[in-house]
């Protein structure tokens, strides 16, 4: 026979502690049923056939918030043997009022008193036999982060399952609270050991409960007269009466020690959330956790990711010799194509000897043949030495003699220095080589499936060191106060204080980041923080910032910063446009939130939680980046020619060029409508660096280093500064990639809502790159076009939906009256 | 009589008892869940930006300047332990 056990508790009790104590790493983690509430359950260690249910953290069993409303249909729905209850001690009064509503569901339910070393420490003394007389169950002391009683209470509950023992507890409420109760018990018609349950439910006329289950008609009259008498609401009636019966318990079942002072905690709240001190703090605090995982330790785990791993492959030792040799090969390739540059302006022929270098065997007598040549000219040149941003360092002269040197320089071989690890890029095509896979099938692999999943795989390292940091912070009870400093400024813009940190994650990943909004309770706030969270630009985008400020704008400081900028005012524009729209209409959620007292985190609590949300972004890059990898590398590695349908040489002669070109016009008012920025900008929805590697192949260089520095010159020949930064702003800011898209869908858990989102930041960067170009083009001193025009009423436009007046239900208009 | 007034009013390191929370909505539910009802006392930790730290039970509970204008509490007494500090 199987066993369900529920785990049910408040927030902060520590239930996540005792949950995975209980399963150990026999957990499966998914969503309930049409929500984006997770699930989570897992196997009882050390038996066969007993199921844990970790229901979401919850304070009571009211329909009012998506979680409670889950937890009371599994209770109440689900076959389930027992509920174990796990309060926290040193909160006990506040605990006990969920465990009151579930002594009442008719299941066999066990109390576990969560941190009886912290109230022990304290000097606090709980009664547990007391305790356990007056709730009519037993009671079990525990500590899950010491380990402690944690299988006496799993004991207790299987017993309690097998017994089948309904608690029968001595609290009641007062007097005519419990005569109208038993009136309505004696008109209903329900199972006896659920009755209680039911008569509260219909007294406190429960929403969703009634919907299922008629109300007998004389009830009506008898909840009205105890309102009356009592001049509140019957909900409110039943929840003080509850809160004053467990008050009472209390005072016989827990001894306090007089206590001197403000806790630690409260000190620590006195410092970081003092009125001068709490925003530098916040700054601080999320300027390291920035720094550590976006711009050192990340980013030297996602290069090695990036440029070993899915690359080449990476030295174990002998890495620096290797990359000095590197940097010297290179030098000397530079005073070839600089001597044969001189030679070319000097009218000597080098067409010959250009091909004849680029073949696997230069022939001899071509290269002999230019030597000669050059020398009769007395040929010198210069070279330029450039450093790692592109800016020329050193000039070198190069003699003939010089380039004879540099012909017979040879490229190092990695494996020559030190030990050299292959990555699984090189290693894929070597061994499909090997076997004589056909060209198309080692494409498909090295460049459609590697090249794509690996880039977003990339991200991992660097998400894990994030995740590290923001477990600790919600752990150790910073995030809870982090979401209470910002509540105020973030409230303007229809978000709530916690959304901040899906943006700041968003600066890292935005896929992540859309997940991280999870933890805002509002649907509207949560759906709202969706939308705008990718117009954060992520470190994808870094590189697409880099190429246009370094080509176009020749390196000036404002590029990159004002893409930043606009990411934020894109943000909190929208913030202010969307909730004014009817969909989002509703009285700002007044922050109402625990913050819990601050503790030291376990690791192992910090790393679980780290783990699972990597595992839920590496599945999603796994999955969907995969899809949409293979159908761009075959959309632009296919097309049709000359010879009929078959492979492509380039991109320019693919079926993506094709599909480019006709859809180019539409960003014509944008400046860009050119069949390269389209395919561009498509190519990075599978990863938006992806943009400088098509630019890249498209401008006719094989391979581009991070920035794109060897398209620089010709990608400026194809923009003027104002198209270039309108096709900055509009990739930016447009749907992110195909991954993030996903994760927003995931996250809206609805077609419509994921369409709009999608709708709306298409629209929002197309009006807002629109709005730039032509207004721009109009400053610059161009004429006043019908593309002005429309730039003009985008503009006015988007004024009028931020200053318009807000969208008013009829019936918050009645709630302001009664407020009054 | 003792005055009654908003726990907005109410100055950090004082605590009171509340007497009344206003409106019918969701809101009220969810403060009462969480042990803000008739009755118990109710105590100001800090305030920032409006916002109110306050400790309610044995617990610390983050509430907007909207929510405190509406729970209405018996004037408040300074509270020993806190206020010394």
């Amino acid at each position: 026979m199987s066993i369900k056990i529920a785990l049910a508790g408040n927030p902060n009790s520590g239930k996540t502690t005792l949950f995975n104590a209980l399963t150990g790493s026999n957990q499966f983690i998914g969503n309930w049923p049409g929500v984006t509430v997770e699930k989570k359950e897992g196997k009882l260690k050390g038996y066969k056939d007993v199921k844990i249910m970790d229901l979401p953290g919850i304070y009571s069993l009211s329909p009012y918030s998506l979680e409670e409303v889950i937890s009371r249909n599994y209770l109440l729905n689900e076959q389930t043997d027992c509920i174990l209850n796990i309060v926290d001690g040193s909160n006990l009064e506040r605990n006990l009022f969920l465990t009151a509503q579930l002594l009442e569901l008719g299941i066999p339910v066990v109390v576990a008193v969560n941190m009886m070393d912290v109230v022990d420490k304290s000097g606090d003394v709980i009664n547990i036999q007391e305790l356990s007389t007056h709730l009519g169950c037993p009671v079990i002391p525990i500590s899950a982060l010491k380990g402690t009683g944690i299988q006496d209470a799993v004991k207790a509950a299987l017993n309690a399952a097998e017994k089948l023992t309904i608690p029968s507890p001595l609290m009641k409420l007062s007097g005519k609270v419990e005569a109208a109760l038993a009136s309505i018990v004696s008109m209903i018609d329900a199972p006896s050991f659920i009755k209680r349950f039911y008569a509260v439910k219909i007294f406190e006329r429960d929403s969703k409960f009634v919907e299922t289950y008629k109300a007998p008609s004389g009830a009506e009259a008898i909840i009205a007269s105890v309102e009356k008498e009592f001049d509140d609401d019957s909900e409110s009636i039943i929840t003080t009466d509850r809160y004053r019966a467990i008050s009472k318990l209390i005072g016989s079942v827990l001894k306090k020690k007089k206590s001197v002072g403000l806790s630690i905690s409260d000190k620590i709240d006195r410092v970081v959330t003092n009125r001068f001190l709490a925003l530098p703090i916040f700054a601080v605090v999320i300027f390291i956790i920035y720094f550590v995982s976006v711009t050192t330790v990340g980013t030297w785990v996602t290069d090695w990711t990036n440029d070993g791993l899915f690359g080449d492959g990476w030295h174990l030792t002998g890495g620096e010799a290797y990359e000095a040799a590197v940097g010297d090969y290179e030098g000397e390739g530079a005073k070839v194509e600089a001597y044969l540059a001189a030679a070319d302006k000097a009218g000597i022929d080098t067409a010959g000897i250009s091909e004849t270098l680029e073949a696997e065997e230069p022939n001899e007598e071509v290269v002999s043949g230019f030597i000669k040549e050059a020398s009769a000219a007395n040929l010198t040149a210069e070279t330029e030495i450039k450093d790692e941003d592109g800016n020329v360092t050193e000039t070198l002269p190069v003699s003939l003699a010089d380039f004879e040197t540099a012909l017979a320089a040879e490229e190092p071989a990695p494996e020559e220095f030190g030990v050299w690890v292959p990555g699984i890029s090189a290693l894929a095509a070597s061994g499909l080589g090997a076997i004589g896979t056909s060209e198309w099938l080692s494409g498909l692999v090295v460049d459609g499936i590697i090249a794509g999943v690996g880039a977003v795989i990339g991200f991992v390292p660097q998400m894990l060191v994030l995740f590290l940091f923001l477990a600790a912070l919600e752990a150790c009870g910073y995030m809870a106060r982090i979401a209470f400093i910002l509540d105020r400024i973030f409230r303007r813009f229809g978000l709530s204080g916690k959304s901040f940190i899906p943006m700041l994650v968003g600066t890292g990943c935005g896929i992540p980041g859309v997940m991280a909004s999870r933890t805002i309770e509002n649907e509207k706030e949560r759906r709202m923080t969706v939308m705008i969270t990718t117009f954060m630009p992520c470190g994808a985008k870094l590189p697409v910032i880099a190429l246009i400020s370094g080509a176009v704008f020749g390196g000036v400081w404002w590029v990159a910063p004002s893409a930043y900028f606009l990411g934020v005012f894109s943000v909190v524009i929208s913030g202010l446009m969307l909730k004014k729209m009817r969909m989002f209409a509703s009285d700002p959620s007044p922050f109402l939130m625990e913050l819990p007292a601050y503790h030291v985190p376990t690791v192992e609590n910090v790393l679980r939680s780290m783990w699972e949300r990597g595992w839920s972004f590496i599945k999603k890059a796994g999955t969907l980046i995969l899809i949409s990898a293979i159908l761009i590398w075959f959309l632009s590695s296919f097309g049709f020619t000359e010879g009929g349908f078959g492979m492509v040489e380039d991109l320019s002669q693919g079926l993506l060029a094709n599909i480019g070109g006709a859809i180019a016009w539409i960003f014509a008012p944008l400046g860009f409508g050119t069949w390269d920025a389209t395919v561009a900008t498509i190519t990075g929805l599978i990863a938006k660096e992806n943009v400088v590697g098509t630019m890249g192949v498209l401008y006719g260089v094989a391979e581009v280093s991070e920035n794109g520095e060897e398209v620089w010159a010709t990608f400026a020949s194809h923009f003027t500064l104002l198209s270039a930064y309108t096709f900055l702003v509009f990739n930016l800011y447009c749907p992110p990639c195909f991954a993030a898209m996903g994760a927003i869908k995931r996250e809206m858990n609805n077609t419509k809502w994921f369409l709009f989102a999608i709708g709306y930041q298409i629209l929002f960067a197309y009006l807002l790159a629109l709005i730039i170009f032509q207004l721009g083009s109009l400053i610059g001193g161009g004429a006043f076009t019908v593309g002005s025009f429309f730039g003009f009423a985008a503009l006015i436009f988007i004024i009028f939906m931020v200053a318009r007046p807000k969208f008013r239900k009829p019936t918050q208009l009645r709630d302001v009256s009664q407020t009054v | 009589m003792e005055r009654v007034i908003p726990l907005l009013l109410v100055r950090p390191g004082y605590m009171s008892v509340i007497k009344k929370i206003g409106g019918m909505d969701e809101m009220k539910k969810r403060l009462e869940t969480m042990g803000l009802v008739i009755g118990s006392s109710v105590t100001v930790f800090s305030e920032f930006e409006g916002n109110l730290i306050i400790g309610v039970k044995d617990s610390r509970l983050g509430i907007s300047m909207e929510t405190a204008g509406r729970i209405m509490v018996c004037e408040g007494r300074p509270c020993a332990e806190i206020a010394s500090k």
